[in-house]
Order: C-alpha cells, then structure tokens, then sequence
C-alpha cells in the first residue's frame, strides 16, 4: 500500500491554491455562520507571513481597519474558506513582515512585484499592471492623525 | 462489554477538517477485515467471546497447531488472532468476516495496543514527579525525595512509585470519536493518540458505556 497517510493529506488539501507570498495583496472569501445561515466575509489586506505546511499551513494577513491594524490567520486548506484572490504582487525582501506593524501610512507601503512570478507547478503569473493601487488612503491618513 | 470490535494495524497521524472547518488530529487505523475464528461460550470454556483474526499470513509460515486451528474453523490463514468479549446473545460466528463498515462516524472507540517502550526511566519521566534545585550547591537534582517514614512502618509501602521499566505494556485509549471510515480501503480515523508505534498491532472496541445512556 502507498503512504497512506500522504494520500490522506492530499485529499484533505484544497486542490487549487494560488501562489501566496509574503508581500502579496489578497481578498480572502471566509465562510462565516451567524445563528443558522452561512454567508461569505471578505477581508482584504497583505500576506505578513506564512507559516508551517501541508495540511496546517497558515497565512496572515493584514489590513488597517478603520484606523486599527488587524491581523488574522487563516489555514489554507480550510473549507471555510470559499476562495483567495490574489489581487496583486508585492516586492519584498523577507519571508515575515513583522515590521509593517510598527509602520503607518506611506511607510506601510509595498511595492508592487513587476516580473513575472514563476508558480511552483511551472504556471507563469502574469503581474496586472493595469491595475490601479490600492483605494485606501483615507484608514492610512485617520492612522497618521491618531 | 464490547458488542463489537475489529484488529487493526496504526498507521500514523496527521490532521483532517471536520465537517464545520476545524483541523483534528487524527490516528489513521487500517482495520480489519477480520474473519472470526473461533466462538467462546459459557457453556464450553465459562465466558462469551469471539477470536478474531487480521492480517495476511503465508500458508508455510504457519505451525501446524495453528495451520489445524485455521482449518477447522474453514477459514484462511490470518496472522494475528486476539479474543474479545462479546454478550452471550451476539450473532457473531464463526467464518464470518468484520469490515471497517461495523464502525461509522461519529461512533466513540477504545483502542488497545502496547505502548511504546521506553525503557527504565526515572521517577521524573515515568511519575511525573518535579526535581530538586538545580543550584546552590544541590545534589537533589533528580532524586527520588522521601519514600516513607522511619521505624513506623519500618518498610516501604507497597506500589510506591519508583523508576523502572516504563512503556511497552498495554494500554487503551479510550472513549475516542471515530472521525471518518473508509471502507474501499479499510481505514479507520481516529481524533487523538493511540498507544503504540506504526505498524503495530491494535485492537479497536466499541467504547464502554460512560455514565447514563442518552435517551
């Protein structure tokens, strides 16, 4: 009998995920249940870490909040999770951004990744140029002021 | 007293989401088949049992008490045998095959197996018990403390708990939920740990009754 226990993993796995870096921006689709009905939840914000692998591996994700830095993990494979929108690239230096938390505003920028990006199974990502930066000033400037 | 039960080989852990999104951890058991070898009854041998037998086994691996054994019973060969207790009303018999399909989700088991052998170890790792100071000038860094008073009763107590051989014995787990059967491949899932190493051989009953039943 094959390892049974990697055949157990990988149907445990979601089966398409897409390349998540440190750095990146991303739109997480979180299933979440109030009282009795299931519906979706975005959150949107940057990839601060990854942690761990396979079955348990972790993201973390970033955004500021009305003013507040939130920070919330998420398991990759999750069935609670519906989808993860990779919405653009970023360009750094390290594997865990723990000094974007110490940073507001203009300095908690991240430039944008402008190669393309080479996926584990040999996909090409394309960066979207096109695509215009990130609304957010306003959560970036009541950050500043307080 | 268990109704029904199964042998089964551990074939290690990992972690699977249940149905609302949380990881488990899991033991993941390949269970049975088992065919049943033999019946126990109160009126031959004073108690209620079956024996169950698991595993592929070469036909001239065997002795001949046991190639006799088999062949009464009309079964094939099977390597491992062990007995568990059943009720005296139970419909098992002999020839009869146990699939993993005895067990569904949800089901709560208690696993037995021996456990992992760790060798002579000392009062901290086989008792739990805390050390001494490690500074200042102690020698009583890993010592036993006090096992009893004086001349009353002049002897030390028996079962006071002392290094020794720990591990390699029998244990069960109990009262664990089944988290998944898989019957196209007799495996078995478990939520938590289960004694033993991989590969060893375990036996999975339906778990003892705890407490009042559920209505």
């Amino acid at each position: 009998m094959p390892n049974v226990i990697d055949l157990i993993e990988a149907e445990t796995k979601r089966k398409k995920v897409p390349e998540l870096r440190p750095g990146d921006t991303v739109r997480v689709h979180a299933k979440v249940v109030e009282g009795t009905r299931e519906r979706v939840q975005m959150f949107e914000g940057i990839v601060i870490g990854i942690h761990g692998s396979g079955v348990k591996e972790v993201f973390t994700v970033r955004r500021i909040a009305h003013g507040v830095g939130v920070e919330r993990s998420f398991l990759v494979h999750s069935p609670r999770i519906d989808k993860i929108d990779v919405l653009r690239h970023g360009d750094v230096r390290r594997a865990k951004l723990y000094y974007l938390r110490g940073k507001i505003g203009k300095g908690a920028r991240i430039r944008e990744k402008r190669e393309a990006i080479v996926a584990a199974d040999g996909a090409v990502v394309e960066p979207e140029l096109e695509r215009e930066p990130e609304p957010e000033p306003e959560a970036a400037t009541e950050t500043a002021k307080s | 007293m268990a109704t029904k039960g199964l042998l089964a080989r551990k074939i290690g852990m990992t972690q699977v989401f249940s149905d609302t999104g949380e990881l488990l951890p899991v033991t993941v058991l390949e269970a049975g088949p088992c065919i049943v070898v033999a019946r126990r009854t109160t009126a031959k041998e004073g108690y209620e049992a079956v024996q169950l037998g698991f595993g592929d086994v070469k036909e001239k691996q065997l002795r001949q008490p046991a190639a006799g054994h088999f062949k009464k019973a009309g079964v094939v060969a099977r390597r491992h045998l062990r007995e568990i207790r059943v009720r005296g009303d139970s419909d098992l018999a002999v020839g009869q095959e146990l699939k993993v399909d005895i067990f569904k989700a949800g089901d709560r088991v208690d696993v037995t197996g021996t456990s992992r052998g760790k060798g002579f170890s000392g009062q901290h790792k086989r008792h739990h018990f805390g050390r001494g100071p490690v500074t200042h000038g102690s020698h009583n860094i890993k010592q036993p403390g006090s096992i009893g008073s004086s001349s009353t009763p002049s002897r030390v107590y028996k079962g006071m708990r002392m290094a020794g051989q720990m591990g390699n014995a029998t244990a069960t787990s109990t009262f664990l939920t089944v988290v998944r059967v898989d019957p196209d491949r007799n495996l078995l899932l478990v939520r938590g740990a289960v004694p033993g190493h991989p590969n060893s051989l375990l036996l999975v009953r339906d778990a003892r009754q705890r407490g009042k039943p559920k209505k």
